[in-house]
């Protein structure tokens, strides 16, 4: 948790809850673990902070759930891998933009140094290696949706690969979010699809070179 | 939290996400790239925080649209690995 804020046993309780959630939705590909365990993280940390805020958090939830749920419905099932990177670039620039408030505002994450009234040194470098692995999670999504409906002529395999990398780098970025802000569901979660996007990326690959 | 106790909870971590996906058949490699990349949205916590807590507008407005962006990705990704999960079986 975070310096100064009171470890409570029912939240760390909650987050991990959380994480064992996220483990089992990896596991059986189960959906309804995986929005269990982003719905609890998210009334977790909802509860333990600052509610004056609670309004527009909602609205925000809101506007970005609709946005999702409106272009889910629009798409055709053709065009499945190209709308997972349209929503992977939109997770990863979220990643980047948190890390960037983190930098702008290190007190409301309670990772100032007191000595100097910065950011605290290994903070601001797991922050920027975030900041840094989210960029990139970017830029490859804007590149896998870009890619001129050449789904067929990139293949499957490659396209899966693709996300499968991008997932890894993705969870790389939310595990260092985590070191950098002491939140131990975010290291944990993020490692887990950091680690399981990098194997799946193995066995597509290897998958893929076997001779059929 | 001291570091030794992040290490293990990394390297744990790592393990076990190694080895989810290694016994996984061709034909659910999308599915689950689908749920793990739903889950990557747990970095809304660090734009949920930024919002709450933050003083300043500047954090405050990177945290709200943060939270807008990961939401697209929790509700259009999940809505996505529940109808890959139907078709799958």
């Amino acid at each position: 948790m975070m310096d100064g804020a009171p470890v409570d046993w029912g939240v760390g309780l909650s987050y991990l809850a959380s994480c064992v959630l996220a483990l089992l939705a990896l596991r059986r590909a189960g959906h309804r673990f995986g929005m269990a365990a982003v719905a609890l993280a998210i009334a977790t940390t909802l509860y333990i902070h600052n509610a004056e805020a609670l309004p527009e958090i909602l609205i925000a939830i809101t506007i970005g759930g609709a946005i999702g749920i409106l272009v889910q419905r629009r798409l055709a099932a053709a065009a499945i891998a190209q709308m997972i990177a349209l929503f992977h670039g939109a997770v990863s620039l979220a990643a980047v933009m948190a890390g960037i408030a983190a930098f702008v505002d290190p007190a409301a994450f309670g990772i100032v140094d007191t000595a100097t009234g910065d950011i605290l040194g290994r903070s601001g470098f797991a922050l920027g290696l975030a900041v840094l692995l989210g960029a990139v999670a970017f830029v490859g999504s804007v590149v896998a949706f870009l890619k001129p409906g050449g789904i067929v002529s990139i293949g499957r395999a490659n396209m899966s690969l693709l996300l499968s990398v991008l997932n890894s780098v993705s969870g790389c970025a939310a595990a260092a979010m985590g070191l950098g802000l002491g939140h131990m569901a975010m290291i944990a979660i993020g490692a887990l699809v950091g680690a399981s996007g990098a194997s799946l990326a193995l066995v597509i690959h290897r998958t893929a070179a076997a001779p059929a | 939290m001291t570091l030794l106790a992040i290490l293990s909870i990394l390297i744990l971590a790592c393990i076990v996400g190694y080895r989810a996906f290694r016994s996984a058949a061709p034909g659910m490699h999308m599915p689950l790239i689908t749920v793990a990349n739903a889950i990557c949205s747990v970095v809304i916590i660090g734009a949920l925080v930024a919002t709450a807590e933050a003083s300043s507008p500047v954090a405050r407005y990177l945290g709200l649209g943060g939270i807008v962006l990961a939401s697209v990705n929790i509700f259009g990704g999940f809505a996505l690995a529940r109808r890959l999960g139907r078709g799958g079986e």
